[in-house]
């Protein structure tokens, strides 16, 4: 019998029964549908933070002041006071690998234009951030090591305030207010977009630290320090030589723990990509499940339709059909029926994925191998599945089924 | 030759403790273009024997020959080729497949056929059968849209796609009224006029009287093999038939 006969009999066989062969593709539509949104979100939001983690810059090292570790998780890191603007000035000119060290002060304040305010993030900052950050600006200038030394009233923008506070038009020059403290605008940030966590990194103020030490955040001391290394290579001993070297400025003993954290960029894109991996992988296990429970509905409605086909078998078998072909007939049947469920379902799966991204604003990327293995798996599914259903369909007697009410 | 012979067949069942033996050692033997009825009390064997001789079942013992081929040791398969080749089937309660178009339910055995023809071929060769029982205008209609005497039409239709060698018809009028029935006698004396060999089971004396040779079936063996003496002829019947209808309307 030729493959085009048996492929239009199940077809035939199909359309007969169109709203049971619908409702029985339901179950692989929805599971393969699951399966592609929940990798995409999940491989989209991986992208993501290791876009995130590329944009802190290159060959960046960042320190924090007494992170205390619990099994190896910091826990609180950032609480101590331990990290002063002299050690960042220590790490950039008494370590040769260390091309520049930032050291940060962040604080949350109300910030007044006119009589517009906008309630934003003000970073402290070295002459030397953006480039550590490579972050480009758009006009202006950066506040240079001249305005940090004397602390001048000086602020670098990012495009949700230049929106926010100024409406789109041009901020240079204008002065801000921050809690009645006068800062002139130089220079406006290029936009940088949204962070994985939701913050918008363009929300943002940057002034010299020295002016956020003294008139802004009331802190002493630095909250981070951002270095960058001259060279990926170089990344080992320079982490060395900044912990020999903030433990000596700290005065600390051989006995006794670093009261600071150093920390690598690599280090961070781990932890991050690790904790989107993870998530990927519960999230694409659960849908697979319902990608499972499909497929046992393509079993159960292939079983009861054996049964309920029983008389259709005997006629066909009357009239000459052999036992393979009915076996065949059985299995394409739940075979087109699940690659037709896999490849709505892919569609569908890829509709939900660009509206999650277009409307929700989650980062969504299509991965071939999960539109591969979606498609292979309901085809699988079809064959495992429908194999016992058409076996048990073959083995009938045509007598008995001839007679079957 | 003759195209159908069987010898001293036997079918036992072991239906649990008791064995029925259905058919009790048969020899009969039928040349082609014969019209055969057989007839017979429920459970004198004859469904038993159609079957054998439709190669849906195979015999306990004895042996059956249908056109010069020995098929008592046939398998599934094979049986199953023999069916689709040489044998065509029409059943009481027409068993066409629902929600099928007349058409597609004829061009079934020729999708079963092995090294069938094209699906042009398969299209038309359909058409041409359903032609053949005066219902081309209704090739897209499903079985639940067509009359009883309708459907029957479509079965024969199908059964005689293939050009088979016998046309095997199990009490083919069961289901339908007499002047339905008449017709269906009709279309089976035209085919047998045509060359067709047709065995068919039936239980009514009068459609009996159509064919031309009569088997009467007891107790699992041939009580009587005559040939039909006061034959009638189908559709003469039926013109008689509206007549009287006719005149019926008209008092």
């Amino acid at each position: 019998m030729k493959a085009f006969a048996i492929l239009l009999i199940a077809l035939r066989s199909l359309r007969r029964n169109a709203m049971r062969s619908l409702l029985t593709a339901l179950g692989i539509i929805i599971g393969v549908s699951a399966v592609i949104t929940m990798v995409s979100v999940g491989s989209g939001a991986r992208a993501e933070v290791e876009e995130q983690v590329n944009r802190l810059g290159q060959n960046v090292i960042l320190v924090f002041p007494g992170a205390r570790s619990l099994g190896g998780v910091s826990i609180g890191g950032g609480s101590a006071n331990t990290l002063t603007v002299e050690d960042a000035t220590a790490i950039q000119y008494e370590i040769p690998e260390v091309i520049a060290a930032s050291p940060e002060v962040r604080s949350q304040r109300q910030v007044t234009w006119g009589n517009r305010n906008w309630f934003t993030r003000i970073y402290g900052q070295s002459e030397d951030y953006l480039m550590i950050r490579q972050w480009p600006l758009e006009s202006g200038r950066m506040f240079g090591s001249e305005d940090v030394h004397r602390a001048a009233q000086v602020a670098v923008i990012g495009q949700t305030i230049v929106e926010e506070l100024f409406e789109n038009s041009d901020p240079i020059g204008q002065t801000i207010r921050v809690r009645g403290f006068p800062l002139e605008v130089i220079g406006v940030l290029t936009a940088k977009g949204m962070s994985l966590m939701g913050s918008v990194q363009d929300d943002i103020i940057l002034v010299p630290h020295s002016t956020a030490f003294r008139y802004i955040s009331g802190r002493s001391h630095a909250m981070v320090i951002n270095i960058q290394v001259y060279d990926s290579s170089a990344m080992d001993i320079a982490r060395e030589k900044i912990t020999d070297l903030l433990r000596e400025r700290h005065r600390l003993g051989p006995d006794q723990e670093n009261d600071f954290t150093v920390q690598t960029q690599e280090e961070v894109a781990e932890m991050a990509t690790e904790t989107s991996r993870v998530m990927t992988f519960l999230l694409g296990s659960i849908a697979g499940v319902s990608l499972l429970v499909g497929g046992i509905g393509i079993m159960n409605i292939m079983l009861v339709s054996v049964t309920e086909r029983t008389r259709e078998i005997g006629i066909r078998m009357a009239v000459g059909a052999r036992s393979r072909d009915i076996l065949w007939q059985f299995l394409i049947e739940a075979v087109l029926l699940s690659c037709f469920g896999g490849l709505f379902g892919l569609l569908l799966g890829i509709g939900a994925s660009q509206v999650l991204s277009a409307y929700a604003g989650w980062p969504v990327m299509i991965s071939t191998e999960a539109v591969l293995a979606a498609i292979l798996f309901s085809s699988a599914v079809g064959i495992f599945f429908g194999f016992y259903p058409a076996r048990k369909a073959s083995r009938l007697d045509p007598i008995d089924a001839l007679r079957h009410e | 030759m003759a195209l159908i012979e069987i010898d001293k067949v036997t079918k036992t069942y072991d239906s649990g403790a008791a064995a029925v033996r259905a058919l009790r050692g048969v020899s009969l033997s039928f040349e082609e273009g014969e019209f055969v009825s057989v007839m017979g009390a429920s459970g004198s064997g004859k469904s038993t024997l159609m079957n054998i001789l439709g190669c849906l079942d195979r015999p306990s013992s004895g042996a059956y020959r249908l056109d010069g081929e020995e098929t008592g040791n046939l398998g599934r398969d094979a049986l199953a080729g023999i069916r689709n080749r040489k044998l065509g089937f029409v059943f009481q309660n027409f068993n066409l497949l629902a929600r099928t178009s007349a058409l597609e339910n004829i061009e079934l055995p020729l999708l079963y056929a092995h090294g069938g023809p094209g699906a042009g071929e398969i299209r038309r060769r359909a058409m041409e059968a359903l032609e053949t029982v005066g219902l081309a205008d209704r090739a897209g209609h499903h079985p639940n849209q067509l009359s009883g005497g309708q459907q029957q039409r479509v079965a024969i239709a199908r059964a005689l796609v293939n050009n088979p060698r016998v046309l095997l018809a199990d009490e083919p009028t069961g289901n339908l009224d007499s002047r339905t029935s008449l017709e269906i006698m009709e279309v089976f004396q035209r085919l047998n006029e045509s060359g067709i060999t047709l065995l068919m089971v039936t239980h009514e004396p009068d459609i009996c009287r159509f064919s031309k040779r009569m088997i009467v079936m007891r107790d699992g063996l041939v009580e009587r093999d005559e040939m039909v003496r006061d034959r009638t002829d189908a559709a003469a019947e039926k013109e008689k038939l509206l007549g009287l209808s006719e005149s019926g309307v008209g008092r």
